[in-house]
């Protein structure tokens, strides 16, 4: 399941009448919107979006039914189980061989501030400042202890750049802390705090 | 030895300030209200003035600034003996000792200042830092940079520490694991004397943790006392590099080459 799947599952279900609609779902064979609407008093209209929202997901069928009057729509549930898994694996940064091989080193004139660590070897945050005049806003992020410390040794502007890996082996920071470092150097690349030679 | 100076020639106002503002006091005084007001006046102010070097001597234990002291102390005596001398010359009082003592006392200061003895030796680390670095365009960022480190055990360190104080080469800061040198230049001194600075982040510092870990800041003003752009990484490196060798120096007992490698430098002492 994608993550903006669960999301819009994880929305449906923490609506406070989730639970008396699946009640409704299971034991009926079908039901309209408007049916379910007066049996658990609520607006039809907020029945209808809860129905087309479990139908998009699959959850329930929608089937057009004609009668005498004008066409309507009737759900059928579909599982009577809903899993909500989510692998968290695939935010994990793609290709981090190379993307430790890269070489950077500090953009001159950058808008940064780096905040000192108490201890005196790491950076605890830093500020970006971004816009001009009124519209100037001030975007602070506070690092990890490993990140602070990739930071505290990151090149100077002009100064010959180096990789990645090779600055994190200089702070002696881990291969476990890749993830975060390449986050941390790709949201400072955005910025324009960081460039890539 | 000779080198291309790299840093800005330091006002030399700086340095003449206090005597010339002393005799303009002084000179209108003595045409406004007379001889006896005028000597007291100036007399005070130089017993005011000796708080100074008694906050150096205190905070960094220099015995060149004693002398200035007890100048300073005496040239006050003169100055409040001098009026009763003035109108009545039977009452000299202890003038003719405190005069001989206040000029021998100036010999000893002019010395002291000539050999640079009683000037912060900020600008002379610079110069040295400066040296071997090349000027490849304004490079600055406003961040720390790790330099390198030296083994340093922690009583080399209170060693080193009493060393670099002692003769005003800097201003340390002593923390939980590190000791922060501030570079300090004539005349920026004052604030640490009197323990009115007690943060040094907007400073220029080099420090080093008891990991032997030298870590270097310059700041935006300190960059530009440098004539030229010189390369910031190269600049930070080399500082460090100065300290690492300062340590390695006074670890071995070799102190007074530290002083000689500054004196070489032959900088004016008084500006």
């Amino acid at each position: 399941m994608s993550f903006k799947t669960a999301a819009r599952l994880g929305a449906i279900l923490s609506k406070d009448y989730a639970e008396d609609f699946f009640k409704l779902l299971v034991n009926y064979q079908d039901i309209s919107s408007s049916e379910a609407a007066s049996r658990l008093s609520l607006h039809i209209r907020t029945a209808q979006d809860f129905l087309d929202s479990l139908a998009e997901l699959g959850i329930v069928e929608k089937t057009e039914v004609f009668e005498k009057k004008r066409p309507y729509f009737r759900f059928t549930l579909l599982k009577s189980m809903i899993s909500l898994e989510v692998d968290l694996s695939e935010f994990e940064k793609e290709n981090p061989g190379e993307g430790l091989a890269r070489l950077i080193r500090e953009k001159k004139e950058n808008e940064a501030n780096f905040s000192v660590a108490r201890t005196g070897d790491g950076f605890s945050g830093v500020t970006i400042r971004e816009g001009e005049g009124r519209e100037r806003q001030e975007h602070k992020i506070s690092l990890t202890t490993p990140q602070g410390k990739f930071l505290f040794h990151l090149p100077f502007p002009k100064a010959r750049p180096l990789s990645v890996a090779d600055i994190m082996e200089k702070a002696n920071v881990g291969s476990d802390y890749s993830a975060e470092i390449q986050d941390i150097v790709d949201e400072l690349i955005r910025l324009d705090v960081i460039e890539v030679l | 030895m000779f080198f291309e100076r790299k840093t800005k020639t330091q006002n030399i106002l700086k340095s003449i300030w206090f005597p010339f503002l002393t005799l303009v006091i002084f000179l209108s005084i003595f045409n406004l209200f007379g001889p006896a007001p005028a000597f007291y006046t100036l007399g005070g102010i130089y017993f005011l003035a000796a708080i100074i070097p008694i906050a150096t001597v205190l905070k960094t234990r220099n015995s060149s600034y004693l002398a200035v002291v007890l100048f300073q102390i005496f040239v006050g005596l003169v100055c409040i003996s001098a009026p009763p001398a003035i109108e009545n010359k039977n009452e000299i009082g202890l003038i003719p000792i405190f005069i001989p003592i206040m000029y021998g006392l100036l010999m000893v200061v002019a010395y002291q200042a000539f050999n640079r003895r009683l000037r912060w030796r900020g600008e002379e680390v610079f110069e040295l830092a400066a040296l071997p670095v090349e000027d490849i365009g304004n490079s600055f960022t406003a961040r720390p940079r790790p330099a390198g480190q030296v083994p340093v055990s922690k009583t080399e360190m209170i060693r080193f520490v009493d060393f670099i104080s002692r003769n005003l080469i800097a201003f340390p800061f002593k923390e939980e694991n590190r000791v922060v040198f501030v570079l300090t230049l004539p005349g920026n001194d004052l604030p640490y004397m009197f323990g009115i600075k007690k943060e040094y982040i907007e400073d220029t510092w080099v420090a080093v943790d008891y990991d032997g870990n030298i870590t270097v800041n310059i700041t935006e003003k300190d960059y530009l006392l440098f004539k030229m752009d010189l390369d910031f990484d190269q600049l930070c490196q080399s500082l460090g590099d100065v300290f690492r060798e300062f340590l390695e120096l006074s670890k071995t007992g070799q102190e007074s080459q530290i002083i000689d490698r500054m004196n070489s430098l032959r900088l004016n002492p008084f500006a």
